[in-house]
């Protein structure tokens, strides 16, 4: 049996995935980002903004050996922004697992460009992140980092998933099509939730199916033998 | 050579300074930008631009996009008839023309150049005045210009009209002297004289009065709030008069530290004519000088920065992301301490070790390491920051001037800077790594020289001697120097000196300081309350006082003292409202403040007065109770004051004296307990 659980953000699949992240550098964003590190085992092309890609962060979320193939490159304009999406087209490869784009549309409410420019570029550079994704099988995962609902849904409409993810009294939970959180990761440890043990351990005959559980602070897991070889299989 | 430009229509006037006053010569202006793209784009531009009535002329030249490029560029130029017109044909190529293309398809350059600069850059003028200008100071209280009343209105500090109260007589004597002495600069208290001025005549019925060596006035641009460096600062609005040089002293900051030599000196520098030298920040007048040396290299000025850093490892990030090396300060107080100070550090590892955009990472030295813990190269080929700033670097060492300094200090800054037209993060790292090794170099010289670092900050060190017959320091700064190639000197020396403790008492502050200066009565303070600018003049005058009780006994107790008999003369009502003025500048407009500070009362008695403040501009006020919620908080200056809140400004001069004794380990506490036990003051108060 595992001691620990290994897994509690959902897994990233080829395409673009919005994040509905509640802050500009938040630690739902770093959980994700953390759990996709350290699966990736080649290249991480990381187009930063608002400085969400501080060291000191990933430092804490990801061993050393997985940041190893991690290569960030900062904009502090929308202009930069869209230079760099367009050369990370450039840069992606077969060897490239993964494509993270933090407040991807945060620059471009900046007072410093026009609106109606604004409004082209980001289209073209959501356009441009889609399109790599689709094209190359490739997960790329931003959040949106805008203040503005408006800016969110321009990211949203170019998105194949989203993930919403939310503070709970039990820490970060995360929600997505297809997902069911197994834990919450709080500050240092693991609340797991009856999904992880019914992973671990199996389902109760008849619980298949229900609805989002709640979390559970005491989880009194169902032993089936039968359902657990099942699911391990 | 004109030192005045005016634009009209689609022609300039250029005013010439001449022996007897000042001559006026009209001619024909069409102001250029350029575009970039691919050639088929700019070819469709081109056509879509002939109907434009806007447009003058258009053409395609070569120029290169970035300081880096190797070769040159085809690239459209459209001239424009009139000088205001360029960014409106900024906007329409970018939003009408270009949305049939890919966003990004056209990049604009030449764009944001303020009209004077532009033209003097465009023309080849040379807008450094032939011979040196005069000046007339216009001033009028900020009262009396809210309530629009001109009669104390005052000509180079003297009252215009005095023994009477007559605004005519007052506008009379200034058009009469504004005719006898014939000023090329136009001083005054605010920009908005200039309307008021004209305003009060027209009501008054005098007729053909004017402020500029032709009639008329207009207005440039409007009032706003700009935001520079994350702080907020009121911009009023701006008044040109012909053939005069307005100089707005509420907008001023260049006036201020330089003045007319130093602001001409500036002009000589940027080619930014003296107008908009006088209204522009240190950094504006930097980029002026950036531009010219751009220009001179046939690079365009972008309207944008495009160009994004490269991608790097997590190790470079971090490695690169340090900031200035400091090492913490020995809190406590120090006797026998040095301190020496790398003369304009940071510019000159830009001019020494070539450090700037075009240089650092180059192509055609990738395989080499030159940047210190970075791994970046530095390109053999003269780069354009050296050439920029060496004519400063070499004239700051011969004078030392303060506008000098300021403008090599935001030169680094702007390298970091997300909208400098000619920054790079790759720049900014390389210039900090640099930096840190220098430091660190010169520390490992000094102590194998037998001294002790008690603080070092960013270009600073301070040290003592670790044994008893250390190397003399100048030797030690001659060997630094010759090591680094920048000038270490030996700043000061020390009788004593003590690093502040920061506020939880954990670490040492690494800004806040004070000393005394060896051989002379003199304190050096740095960021403790006497050198802050919200100080009031009573507060700052105690601690002062403290400091001198602090060296003449090296112990809290008479310290303590001389604050408990401070605290008397304010308990008791002897001291001056004057002094305890309090500045405070305005963050926000008064709707957007939520909680009942201070300020807030003060901004409400002002407006009772029917004074506005913006962001950016000052209050000053003499806190009267500070337990009330309402705008009886505070007093203002212009009001009689006849009251203050003793307790308040008992606790800013505990607070004074926390600095002072902060360093002998004693906080807050420890001084309050003093106070309270010690009811007789002690010999040393009365000294």
């Amino acid at each position: 049996m595992r001691s620990t659980p290994d897994v509690t953000a959902p897994d990233l699949s080829a395409g673009l995935t919005l994040l509905h992240s509640p802050g500009p550098r938040s630690g739902a964003f770093y959980r994700l980002v953390g759990d996709a590190l350290a699966d990736a085992r080649g290249r991480v092309e990381w187009v930063d903004a608002r400085n969400a890609a501080s060291t000191y962060a990933l430092r804490a979320v990801a061993p050393s050996r997985a940041l190893d193939g991690v290569r960030v490159a900062r904009a502090f304009t929308a202009y930069q922004h869209h230079e760099l999406v367009r050369r990370v087209v450039r840069r992606v490869s077969p060897r490239t697992d993964l494509v993270v784009a933090p407040n991807v549309a945060s620059l471009y409410t900046d007072d410093d460009v026009p609106g109606h420019e604004a409004d082209r570029l980001l289209s073209s550079t959501l356009a441009t992140l889609a399109e790599l994704a689709a094209a190359r099988s490739l997960p790329v995962l931003v959040t949106a980092g805008a203040s503005g609902d408006d800016a969110t849904a321009t990211v949203a409409a170019h998105a194949d998933a989203e993930i919403e993810c939310a503070g709970t009294p039990l820490g970060v939970a995360f929600e997505a099509d297809g997902y069911r959180p197994r834990g919450y990761w709080r500050e240092g440890y693991w609340q797991t939730t009856l999904p992880y043990w019914v992973d671990l351990l199996g389902v109760a005959p008849g619980s298949v199916g229900r609805p989002r559980p709640e979390p559970d602070l005491e989880p009194r897991p169902e032993r089936d033998p039968g359902s657990r070889a099942a699911t391990e299989g | 050579m004109g030192f005045k430009i005016e634009f009209e229509g689609g022609t300039a006037r250029v005013w010439r300074a001449t022996d007897d006053g000042a001559t006026a010569e009209t001619r024909d202006y069409d102001p250029s930008l350029y575009v970039g793209g691919h050639v088929a784009a700019l070819r469709d531009l081109r056509t879509a631009l002939r109907d434009d009535p806007k447009v003058a002329g258009t053409g395609f030249e070569r120029w290169h996009h970035r300081l880096r490029s190797r070769d040159p560029v085809e690239t459209l130029r459209i001239d424009l008839e009139r000088v205001g017109e360029v960014r409106t044909l900024a906007r329409e190529i970018l939003g009408l023309h270009g949305d049939s293309h890919p966003p990004g398809t056209f990049r604009l350059f030449n764009v944001d150049f303020s009209p004077g600069f532009r033209y003097c850059v465009e023309t080849r003028t040379d807008p450094t005045p032939a011979r040196p200008l005069s000046t007339l100071r216009i001033d009028l209280g900020l009262a009396d210009r809210s309530d629009g009343d001109v009669s104390a209105l005052a000509l180079d500090g003297d009252p215009a009209a005095p023994g009477t109260d007559a605004e005519r007589a007052a506008l009379r004597a200034l058009a009469e002297r504004l005719h006898a002495d014939d000023p090329d600069v136009l001083v005054l208290s605010s920009g908005r004289l200039v309307p008021l001025l004209f305003e009060r005549a027209d009501t008054l019925g005098l007729d053909g009065f004017r402020l500029g060596r032709r009639p008329g006035w207009t207005k440039l641009a409007g009032a706003n709030t700009v935001e520079s460096y994350g702080r907020i600062g009121h911009s009023p609005a701006r008044y040109d008069v012909p053939g005069r040089v307005i100089v707005d002293r509420s907008n001023s900051f260049l006036w201020d530290v330089a003045g007319l030599p130093g602001l001409v000196d500036l002009v000589e520098r940027s080619r930014k004519p003296l107008q908009e030298a006088g209204w522009a920040s240190i950094g504006n007048v930097l980029t002026a000088v950036q531009i010219r040396e751009a220009l001179a290299r046939d690079v365009l000025v972008p309207r944008e920065k495009r160009h994004p850093e490269g991608f790097k490892d997590i190790d470079t990030l971090q490695a690169a992301d340090r900031g200035g090396f400091t090492f913490d300060p020995d809190v406590g107080l120090h006797e026998d301490v040095v301190e020496v100070d790398f003369a304009s550090l940071y510019p000159s590892i830009m001019c020494e070790y070539n450090v700037s955009p075009d240089t650092v990472c180059c192509d055609c030295h990738a395989d080499r390491a030159d940047v210190p813990g970075l791994g970046y190269s530095v390109c053999d080929r003269r780069g354009f920051l050296a050439d920029v700033l060496e004519p400063i670097v070499a004239d700051r060492a011969a004078f030392k001037r303060r506008r000098l300094k300021w403008i090599l200090v935001s030169c680094f800054g702007y390298q970091g800077y997300r909208n400098s037209k000619f920054g790079r993060i790759e720049c900014h790292e390389a210039i900090n790594a640099f930096a840190r090794e220098i430091l660190l170099d010169a520390r490992d010289t000094l102590e194998a020289g037998g001294w002790r670092v008690l603080h070092g900050i960013v270009d600073s060190l301070w040290v003592t001697p670790r044994e008893s017959d250390p190397t003399p320091i100048p030797d030690l700064t001659d060997r630094v120097t010759a090591d680094a190639g920048i000038r270490l000197e030996h700043e000061a020396d020390f009788e004593w000196i003590c690093f502040v403790p920061t506020g939880d008492g954990r670490d040492g502050a690494l800004t806040e300081y004070f000393g005394k200066v060896d051989g002379r009565d003199a304190f050096k303070l740095r960021g403790i309350e006497a050198r802050q600018r919200s100080t009031p003049a009573f507060v700052a005058d105690v601690q002062r006082d403290l400091l001198r009780a602090l060296d003449r006994h090296r112990a809290p107790e008479p310290v303590c003292d001389r604050l408990q008999r401070a605290i008397g003369r304010l308990e008791r009502g002897n001291v001056d409202p004057a002094d305890l003025v309090i500045r405070k500048r305005v963050s926000k407009p008064p709707a957007a403040y939520t909680c009942r500070t201070r300020t807030v009362a003060a901004l409400e008695r002002l407006a009772a007065r029917g004074i506005d403040r913006y962001p950016g501009q000052d209050v000053r006020y003499v806190v009267a109770d500070d337990e009330c919620d309402s705008a009886d908080r505070v007093r203002l200056p212009v009001e009689s004051i006849d009251r203050y809140d003793a307790g308040f400004y008992a606790d800013l001069l505990t607070r004074a004296c926390e600095s002072v004794v902060a360093p002998l380990g004693w906080d807050r506490d420890r001084v309050r307990r003093y106070l309270r036990d010690t009811d007789d003051v002690g010999l040393s108060a009365f000294e």
